[in-house]
């Protein structure tokens, strides 16, 4: 009885135990037929190893420490308090749930003082054109590092950049201020000498993303590590003018 | 700088020890093998280089650490490849948008393709994706034990599934070719 497929394919692939190897290897050396069907599967195997190596690419050269970096930047930041906030936020609500609680009367206050203000993102006279529901934008996959390019000096205005918990970059622009061109881990935003806010959104999650304007880098996040061209410590959302090209 | 009682910063652990020697071993072998499976080498190094984020992140060793490695990468494949696909979302409709789809090879790309890649490629491409992955897994040198873990399958059916893969490539591959 000669061999089965498999069973020389496992002793080709040396994954027959010792004894099945050891057996396997006396019938063929009593029996032609299962040898030449070795051969021609020995041969087999060559060519189609061969093929496929015509599909292989160099590979890239990686440093392990650059992994680990990667890794380090990624550890959770949301720590311990996180739930205490979450315990705090908890307790406020029971709290300004209770009958009698004052606390429903200080929030109302606090709401009246602040409409009384300008809220911080409305437009005023000679502001720039903002998104609302008559907006373009696209949103993109953030890949290891991607780049927002607003060419300068057709890109006018400002960019108000968020952080978000997404896991794309968004860009918004009013509709028929600008135009977008994607390219590989890159996109370009070209204006039509229009000032208007361009917003981004960011997420916490991209490993790296920078805005440029021309030929200035007005933001950029490498990890957690977010560096733009406001004063040092200035919170989020950046409100980031674009700035026109140096002669 | 890292921080102090960071599993990253203790690089005399065994751990990163560990994971030096995994690298050291696997990484090129792992990029072959999504390499060959994709047909896009940035897109293989990038999951490569992110199985490798996550098992540092993971912070202790899997059991089968060259399985659990091709089964990260194969996730993040799955996740990258349908990111790409989808890669540019319009918010809205905007003229003078282009989609990235269709972007012209490099010119490297295109001196380097030749009859013989396309063929390949298109051959391999005929076949189900888990006989694509048993083929290529076992043309990297995996052992029948890591593809079953790997791919989720009884390690005695292996044997049979990638024989079955070997004639469906070879046919498939002739008949497109004409050769024999």
């Amino acid at each position: 009885m000669h061999i089965d497929e498999e069973r020389l394919l496992r002793l080709l692939h040396g994954e027959l135990g010792r004894a099945d190897e050891a057996e396997a290897r006396a019938h063929l050396a009593d029996c032609e037929e299962c040898s030449r069907r070795l051969a021609a599967m020995t041969r087999d195997e060559e060519r189609v190893d061969s093929l496929l190596r015509a599909l292989d690419r160099p590979a890239p050269r990686v440093d392990l420490g650059a992994i680990a970096r990667r890794a380090d930047a990624r550890r959770p930041w949301i720590p311990r308090w996180a739930a205490g906030v979450v315990l705090v936020l908890g307790l406020a609500g029971v709290a300004y749930a209770l009958p009698g609680s004052p606390l429903p009367r200080l929030v109302d206050a606090v709401v009246e003082w602040a409409k009384g203000r300008r809220d911080p993102l409305s437009p005023g006279a000679g502001d720039p054109v903002r998104p609302n529901s008559s907006t373009a934008g696209i949103a993109v996959s953030p890949g290891e590092r991607f780049t927002i390019l607003f060419q300068t000096p057709n890109a006018q205005g400002e960019i108000l950049v968020r952080l978000t918990q997404g896991a794309e970059i968004e860009v918004r622009a009013p509709r028929d201020v600008a135009t977008f061109t994607a390219g590989e881990n890159q996109l370009v935003v070209d204006g039509r000498g229009i000032p208007a806010t361009y917003e981004i959104d960011v997420p916490f999650t991209a490993p790296r993303v920078e805005i440029r304007a021309g030929e200035d880098r007005v933001f950029l996040k490498e990890g957690s590590r977010v560096t733009t061209s406001l004063p040092a410590g200035t919170a989020p959302p950046y409100r980031l003018a674009i700035p026109m090209p140096r002669r | 700088m890292q921080d102090e009682g960071s599993p990253l910063a203790e690089t005399d652990t065994p751990f990163s020890a560990r994971v030096a020697a995994i690298f050291e071993g696997h990484f090129q072998r792992l990029f072959r093998y999504m390499n060959r499976l994709s047909g896009d080498p940035d897109l293989a190094s990038d999951v490569v280089q992110e199985a490798f984020v996550k098992l540092y992140q993971r912070g202790s060793f899997p059991d089968e650490p060259e399985a659990w490695l091709i089964s990260v990468a194969m996730n993040l494949f799955r996740n990258e490849r349908g990111k790409r696909s989808r890669r540019l979302r319009l918010l809205t409709p905007e003229r003078g948008e282009r989609t990235l789809g269709d972007s012209p090879s490099s010119p490297d790309e295109a001196a380097m393709s030749g009859e013989s890649r396309r063929d390949v490629r298109a051959a391999l491409e005929r076949l189900p994706e888990r006989d694509q992955q048993i083929l290529l897994l076992h043309g990297e040198g995996y052992r029948y034990r890591e593809i079953a873990i790997a791919l989720r399958l009884n390690e005695a059916s292996v044997g049979t599934l990638l024989a079955r893969a070997r004639r469906a490539f070879r046919d498939a591959y002739e008949e497109m070719t004409g050769a024999h």
